[in-house]
């Protein structure tokens, strides 16, 4: 485990160096990558205007929940999304070779080979939004609802992380499927507040494909709003998947059949 | 022409499968706008705005979308950046005029392959959908959206050939992309923006790809105002163009041709 975090550390080491020789482009992305959030403050800003809730959440409560989700997908994008993008390139060219002789676990490397430094002003931005939000509930600050907040949002990059993976793995069967065209379409479900969906829907992306689970849980375990069942539920769907990801991704890998090069 | 038809149609697979997942959006934000409206009560609008017509904005936006695809840059960029622009240049056609064609070619596509789940969605939503009502609003509409294109197309043109100056461009095409979709109006109605805002955005090129054409379609605009508007399309359009012409000249000189 440690030897894994300190492999890390030094993959992301070598990428910040990388990204420096390109410096303008860099920073062209640090100015604006966050207008996209702002547009959705305004959005909501707008609607607030004209109503008092939105399905049961109040203004700063939806708020939150736009920060956090900015934050979330902040943390994804740095730490995996890159690679995510790669995976299938990597099976269709071959490449993959070069990562399967390495003597640590092949989907870690693939997953964490590359970290993409442009989306950390976007996770900083949503936290600090988010504590701004959390000044404005008129909610007594507790050590324990940020505690529930931090493990639920740790749990939310892992779970997307690990609803990604598995989409990625399915190149194996289908070279031209890029699972990275629906990563938007999936995102644009995940941030919404989950009571704006009819029960059966809502049910579904809670319970089968978790994706209300990723950004809603960490608001509504901070909100206090959060039924212990559910929330063990959340964990242990997460673990789940993530060992089964690792076994998808173990018996896709017996249809690799490298490049003919 | 006909090159450029097979290799639109090449796609269809994935044009289809785009097509089906990008429904997604679509659905959360009209469930979205649904509950929006539900919460603030009968009769409420928003910037002018009632349910139906919301609902109506994104659903028509919607397949405006999937058949806009006058996005070049990419392509653009690649061609200068790996050298493959010189097969070009090489023949007696002018550069633009092969992308215009091809942009020409894959609308059409698009648009026929749209006519089936268009009107489907349609259907399933002829409840809240409102239609224009005047007969020269539907002529109005499909003017104003073939002018959108072509400021679409000329913008991403100008956009693709910056990578004249700067062989990187990813970071900076990322960049405007969020940028050019809200000032689209694809997150929301443009009108929504503080007044101080939609008064400046209002009058630039963005606002007059698909925006300006769904004012039509939704019957926002009286004559006067939809004249004034192909008004602004028409000076865009020059001042794109104009623009395009200046950046191939000077580029084509700079363009090192790598590895042709």
């Amino acid at each position: 485990m440690i030897r894994y975090l300190k492999l890390w550390a030094e993959l992301f080491r070598t990428c910040i160096v990388r990204e420096m020789m390109f410096r303008a482009n860099f920073i062209a992305i640090l100015a604006t990558s966050s207008w996209w959030f702002i547009m959705n403050v305004v959005m909501f800003a707008v609607i607030f205007g004209h109503v008092n809730e939105i399905a049961g959440w109040t203004k700063y409560e939806i708020f939150f929940l736009v920060g956090c989700s900015h934050a979330i997908f902040g943390i994804f994008e740095t730490l995996f999304m890159v690679n995510m993008t790669r995976i299938p390139e990597m099976i269709r060219t071959g490449e993959l070779d070069f990562y399967l002789v390495k003597p640590v676990s092949t989907q870690f490397l693939i997953s964490a080979r590359y970290a993409d430094f442009e989306a950390i002003p976007n996770t900083l931005v949503g936290f600090a939004f988010v504590a701004w939000c959390a000044t404005k509930l008129h909610a007594v600050f507790s050590w324990t609802a940020l505690a529930a907040f931090s493990l639920y949002v740790v749990n939310g990059v892992v779970l997307y992380y690990t609803l990604m993976f598995l989409s990625v793995t399915v190149s194996f069967w289908f070279v031209r499927f890029h699972a990275m065209n629906i990563w938007w379409q999936l995102t644009s479900l995940a941030r919404q507040p989950a009571e704006v969906f009819p029960g059966p829907i809502r049910f579904a992306l809670t319970y089968v494909v978790p994706m209300l689970v990723i950004v809603n849980f960490p608001v509504k375990a901070y909100l206090g709003r959060l039924p212990l069942s559910a929330g063990a539920w959340a964990i242990a769907a997460t673990l789940g998947l993530l060992a089964f990801s690792q076994v998808f991704f173990n018996f896709a890998l017996r249809r690799y059949r490298s490049a003919s090069s | 022409m006909a090159i450029a038809l097979s290799d639109a149609l090449a796609y269809r697979g994935t044009f289809l499968l785009g097509a089906v997942f990008s429904l997604l959006p679509l659905a959360t934000s009209l469930l979205l706008w649904i509950a929006i409206y539900r919460s603030g009560g009968q009769g409420l609008t928003i910037a002018g705005f009632d349910l139906n017509a919301m609902l109506s904005y994104y659903l028509v936006q919607y397949i405006l979308g999937i058949v806009n695809t006058a996005e070049v840059e990419w392509d653009v960029t690649q061609q200068i950046r790996n050298g493959t622009l010189n097969t070009y240049l090489m023949r007696p056609l002018s550069y633009a005029m092969v992308r215009w064609d091809m942009m020409v070619a894959g609308i059409a596509v698009a648009a026929v392959l749209a006519v089936a789940p268009a009107a489907l969605l349609f259907f399933a939503a002829r409840p809240v959908l409102i239609l224009p009502a005047a007969g020269w609003q539907w002529g109005a509409f499909l003017l104003a959206v073939v002018l959108g294109v072509h400021i679409s197309f000329l913008m991403s043109l100008c956009l693709g050939w910056s990578a004249f100056w700067f062989l990187e461009t990813s970071g900076f095409m990322q960049a405007t992309f969020p940028f050019q979709m809200v000032l689209s109006g694809w997150l929301f109605p443009l009108e929504l923006l503080p007044r101080a805002v939609w008064a400046v955005a209002g009058n630039l090129p963005w606002t007059y790809m698909t925006y300006f054409p769904l004012q039509i379609w939704l019957g926002r605009l009286d004559p006067a105002a939809v004249l004034r508007g192909f008004a602004f399309q028409a000076f865009w359009i020059a001042a794109l163009f104009a623009l395009a012409a200046f950046l191939w000249r000077r580029g084509i000189r700079r363009y090192e041709a790598v590895g042709g």
